[in-house]
């Protein structure tokens, strides 16, 4: 038996859990929460929390196809350029989760986005600002390997 | 200026952007109480926006303004009107544990922000409040505690107490000026502040001469002896003469972490910027070294 080599770690040990907030007007905001589930082989999955005055709701440890936060953070970049992201900017379909983000409507200041997850969904408008820091920080969800992670914030709600 | 820029640290150089009501709905005869918290938000939230979210998710939510620091740095003044009856539902002794437990539940929606600092109010304050501003107490014995809340923060638009007071019973904040008149002083002023129109002259910008600053300065024994020297050493005498804003002034302009300074008290502010640092000696102090 070979001593003192560390073994590689495992994807579980790897990932830092990650969390992804976008809030909007009115009290609404959508939450991402990524991590590792062990199953027949290590998978990365989503949690998704939807948020408004009257209800939190949270679907867990769905999988995640990988890329979504990438695709996400230019959704997010594209809603937050574009003159109307309504007419130009294509939703995020995520097949494995079941996440569908979409853009409703906008403003010069404003975009109303729709974010649905199986039988449950929020539309709410937010800040052309917010998604432009959004665009940027959805990649967290797959980036949570780095050598520096970020600080989890407090989840005991 | 404003009541709650005076009772409220505000970084020098920070701006008002935003100021809203969502009224209330409470019967104005109950006994009610206010609740006035700074919150800070992180430093790349919107501050439109966060302060929406959270006022939303706010029980007793009345309104607030908003702004950013010098550095940009969001915050927004959060206002809460509840019945003092409302504690005795949960056997709180604290009057005001229902609006500071619902704001705290709220933060957990935004781990971001944080609460700066606090004060609760009540139908005295603020009528002690407008007495201090010269209004006779008289004039607002008919004012609910909901109108004396957005009373001040009609104030903090720049228009004075007094013609709010008066422009209340006249049924508008400007007469003697053209203006769309909404016949209601609050309106009138929040549409006013909001154009544009209501803004004071820039406070001119008084910079300490070489002289002033080195009759602040000392140096420890050792230091000097090493030909050392700290900008941020100063005689206790000196410091005690300073009124809380300028000692957190001067606390910040020699880089102490804003975070900090915001949540220190006066005796600590003293204690720690009469202390001689001349190496990273606390944590959080960011010292100036010349001589090195």
């Amino acid at each position: 038996m070979e001593t003192g080599i560390m073994p590689p770690p495992t994807p579980w040990d790897a990932y830092q859990r990650a969390l992804f907030r976008l809030a909007g007007y009115g009290g609404a905001a959508v939450f991402l929460r990524s991590g590792v589930a062990n199953g027949e082989t290590p998978q990365l999955t989503l949690d998704v929390g939807l948020l408004t005055p009257t209800d939190y709701v949270w679907f867990l440890r769905k999988p995640m196809t990988q890329g979504l936060a990438e695709n996400l953070g230019h959704f997010f970049f594209a809603c937050a350029s574009d003159m109307n992201p309504e007419l130009s900017v294509a939703s995020v379909q995520d097949p494995a989760s079941g996440l569908d983000v979409r853009v409703l409507s906008s403003t010069d200041s404003r975009v109303e986005l729709q974010i649905e997850i199986d039988d449950g969904g929020v539309n709410f408008q937010t800040s052309r600002v917010a998604l432009t820091r959004a665009a940027d920080e959805v990649r967290v969800l797959e980036a949570a390997t780095c050598e520096q992670p970020q600080p989890i914030p407090p989840m005991d709600w | 200026m404003g009541y709650f820029f005076d009772a409220f640290y505000f970084e020098p150089g920070s701006r008002m952007t935003g100021i809203w009501q969502s009224g209330s709905s409470l019967d104005p005869d109950e006994d009610l109480l206010v609740l006035a918290s700074l919150v800070e938000f992180g430093p790349d939230q919107h501050d439109e926006l966060e302060s929406d979210f959270l006022g939303s998710l706010l029980p007793f939510h009345f309104g607030g303004f908003h702004g950013a620091g010098p550095d940009g740095h969001p915050w927004a003044l959060m206002l809460q009107i509840a019945p003092a009856s409302a504690a005795a539902l949960v056997g709180s002794d604290t009057p005001h544990w229902p609006m500071l437990d619902g704001l705290d539940r709220a933060l957990h929606y935004n781990w971001e922000a944080a609460v700066l600092a606090d004060r609760g109010l009540d139908y005295e304050d603020l009528v002690d409040i407008y007495r201090e501003q010269g209004v006779d107490p008289a004039a607002v014995a008919d004012w609910a505690v909901p109108e004396l809340v957005l009373g001040l923060l009609a104030e903090c638009c720049y228009v004075p107490l007094l013609q709010i007071v008066a422009g209340k019973v006249a049924q508008c904040a400007f007469p003697d000026e053209v203006h769309d008149c909404a016949h209601d002083v609050f309106a009138d002023v929040f549409t006013r502040w909001a154009a544009g129109e209501l803004r004071t002259p820039e406070p001119p910008v008084v910079e300490p001469s070489e002289s002033d600053w080195d009759h602040r300065l000392r140096v420890a024994k050792k230091a000097a002896a090493a030909g050392l020297h700290t900008q941020y050493f100063w005689r206790k005498e000196d410091l005690r003469a300073m009124s809380s804003k300028e000692l957190r002034a001067l606390a910040l302009e020699t880089l102490w972490a804003k975070r900090k300074v915001k949540k220190l008290k006066r005796k600590q502010l003293l204690k720690l910027l009469s202390t001689p640092h001349w190496r990273n000696q606390h944590e959080d102090a960011n010292v100036i070294v010349k001589g090195l």
